[in-house]
């Protein structure tokens, strides 16, 4: 019989000790990100004036072009695209056409004539960061439209949702 | 009788021990990351690591035995919404108050899903300060609101 409270001494210290090893509570801390939608997109600067000033006879005049501008685009979204517009309509007989390279996965639609409603210029943009792309402005005129005065444009490149 | 006695006396024993110690945690840590996080503007990527205020989080603990009952902080995360490119980090940044000790926690862990060891002490420690990290934000993330539960765990040890 003098066993049994011996039995019960060691079990007894043994649950203290692990008592005392295992003791523990607990409290808690939540962390918590919200990342946003971010679809930026910038250009290099503005392009050389564009001046429509020669021609071959018995032709249009000849068209002049820029590429000496880029532009940088971020996104974090899929399912975007860039439309561009510029602020009022060209002279009538006079076009302005741009082209954007397209970034990785995305397709550009090439040359496309600008007005003041938003036109798509590259399409299927998912989730990159890119720059350096280059833009590719194009001015022509017909020998209708005589001769223009000089005058500004500006061209808004926004990325919206959209195949 | 002595039986019984003896049983008594180390059950009770036991589980006054087993219940000493303690911890708390007040303060959080919210990050929105939106554009002006990129790290150049358009074209560039998000800037990959976040680090919160140096106190984000601040513990204590209390109810231990003395200066001589020596404890652990153990410290995991239990994700709500979280995205796999993440890692988070914890470091103690102050020894806080106390007639006890403390040491370790210095410098960053990755907190895991199990526990890790975080750092370790003796006696009643109150305004422990906490620092958290995150790295593998980019722009590859979709936009959401991601959050996890720090879970902080006190052992009594030996």
């Amino acid at each position: 019989m003098r066993k049994i409270p011996i039995i019960l001494l060691v079990a007894g210290s043994l649950f203290l000790m692990s008592g005392i090893a295992m003791a523990a509570s607990s409290t808690t801390q939540t962390v918590t990100y919200a990342v946003s939608a971010i679809n930026e997109i910038s250009v290099s600067g503005n392009p050389a004036a564009l001046t429509v000033s020669t021609a071959t006879a018995g032709s249009a005049p000849n068209s002049v072009s820029d590429a000496t501008t880029t532009y940088a685009i971020t996104t974090n979204e899929t399912g975007k695209k860039i439309t561009g517009a510029i602020n009022s309509n060209m002279p009538a007989g006079v076009t302005l056409t741009v082209s954007l390279a397209a970034p990785t996965g995305g397709t550009s639609a090439g040359a496309t004539s600008l007005s003041t409603s938003a036109s798509n210029l590259v399409t299927g943009i998912t989730t990159l960061n890119e720059s350096g792309k280059t833009i590719t402005y194009s001015l022509s005129a017909t020998s209708a439209a005589g001769v223009v005065s000089s005058a500004s444009k500006t061209v808004t490149l926004t990325v919206v949702d959209g195949p | 009788m002595k039986k019984i006695f003896y049983s008594i006396i180390f059950i009770l024993l036991a589980f006054t021990k087993a219940e000493a110690i303690d911890i708390t945690a007040t303060g959080s840590w919210s990050r929105t990351i939106d554009a002006s996080d990129l790290a150049s503007g358009a074209g560039s990527d998000l800037v990959g690591i976040y680090e919160s205020a140096v106190n984000a989080t601040v513990l204590t603990v209390l109810n231990t035995t003395g200066n001589s009952d020596n404890w652990r902080i153990d410290v995991r995360r239990s994700d709500s919404t979280w995205h796999g490119n993440f890692n988070i980090y914890i470091q103690r940044t102050s020894d806080g108050t106390g007639g006890g000790s403390i040491s370790g926690g210095l410098s960053y862990i990755a907190i895991g899903t199990t526990d890790s060891q975080f750092f370790s002490g003796a006696g009643d420690r109150s305004s422990v300060n906490l620092q958290y990290k995150l790295t593998g934000m980019s722009v590859s993330i979709p936009p959401n609101t991601y959050s996890t539960t720090v879970v902080f765990t006190v052992v009594d040890v030996i």
